[in-house]
């Protein structure tokens, strides 16, 4: 089982008090009409399926009911960090970055 | 068969006895007391409970509510504060629960109402959750088996936090050496309890 540190509560909890939602910093669109079916696609239904860094939203489901960010490592499942939305990751990758 | 739910429908908007009967959510539960009991159960009724939101950030909403409860919000998390009249709990940031024994609801929400403008909200959840005491001394013991939450080093006497028990989720509150506060949507109650009478079977449970 992880353990997750809540940003919001500021402690550490059993993954069973939250859930998974999926890949973080996904920005939507600021004009949807203008784009191309693909580009509207890859927004909606395509996901970053990445070995290694990975940033991801959880949601303390059963705490506070915050979502929030969290860095995993897919490979070794080691989390790294988590913070609140709106704040940008300490720990990221080097090809993610470039 | 008709005329059976026909009869329990009209028999219910009637009404005889001329007034809403008030039923707390566990008022049907009986239990056979044990000789030595180690966990005590209590469930308050009908006590006010009102979810407060607003930004901690916000002087006024501040000020606002302090002067309605007499004391200031607490904003740090998984904070509470208690008085002769009210309890506020920390439950998320910008969210508080407010508890109440002798207080109706709706005058809490008035008094807040009339104080606080702008951005926030006051509801009423007093009849959508149920405040439950444990006490005793097994009280500990019952809840390590119920919470995946580390009661015992990580919930001091104030503390509160919401998380599993069993699989339901409530708001656990270390109320006093020995005594915490179970907060339950109404819904869960019924198995709440039956899980609490099965979990204290080896301890012996009273119902007080």
């Amino acid at each position: 089982m992880l353990h997750l540190f809540c940003p919001y509560c500021q402690e550490l909890r059993e993954e069973n008090e939250f859930h998974y939602r999926g890949q973080a910093h996904i920005v939507r669109p600021k004009d949807p009409e203008s784009l191309s079916d693909k580009e509207w696609g890859d927004y909606l239904f395509f996901r970053n399926n990445s070995k290694g860094i990975h940033h991801e939203m959880w949601y303390h489901v059963s705490g506070c009911r915050r979502f929030f960010n969290v860095t995993r490592n897919t490979v070794t499942y080691e989390i790294y960090e988590t913070y609140k939305i709106g704040e940008t990751p300490a720990v990221t990758d080097k090809e993610e970055t470039e | 068969m008709s005329d059976l739910t026909t009869f329990e429908f009209a028999a219910r908007a009637q009404n005889t006895q001329g007034a809403t009967r008030r039923e707390t959510p566990l008022h049907h539960v009986s239990h056979q007391n044990a000789e030595a009991a180690a966990v005590v159960f209590n469930e308050v009724p009908f006590c006010a409970q009102l979810t407060l939101r607003g930004s901690p950030e916000n002087p006024d909403f501040l000020a606002g509510v302090e002067k309605v409860l007499g004391f200031a919000l607490p904003v740090q998390p998984l904070t509470s504060h208690a008085s002769d009249s009210y309890y506020v709990f920390w439950i998320s940031p910008g969210e508080w629960l407010i508890l109440a024994e002798n207080i109706e609801p709706a005058v809490i929400e008035a008094s807040l109402r009339a104080e606080l403008t702008g951005h926030f909200a006051v509801v009423d959840v007093s009849a959508g959750q149920t405040l439950m005491t444990l006490s005793g001394e097994a009280v500990q013991q019952v809840l390590q088996k119920s919470c995946g939450y580390d009661v015992e080093a990580s919930l001091p006497v104030g503390k509160v936090v919401t998380t599993t028990f069993a699989k339901a989720t409530l708001v656990l509150h270390h109320q006093a050496e020995g005594k915490y506060f179970l907060i339950v949507r109404r819904s869960f109650a019924d198995y709440v309890w039956r899980w609490l009478v099965d979990a204290s079977a080896e301890y012996g449970l009273t119902v007080v």
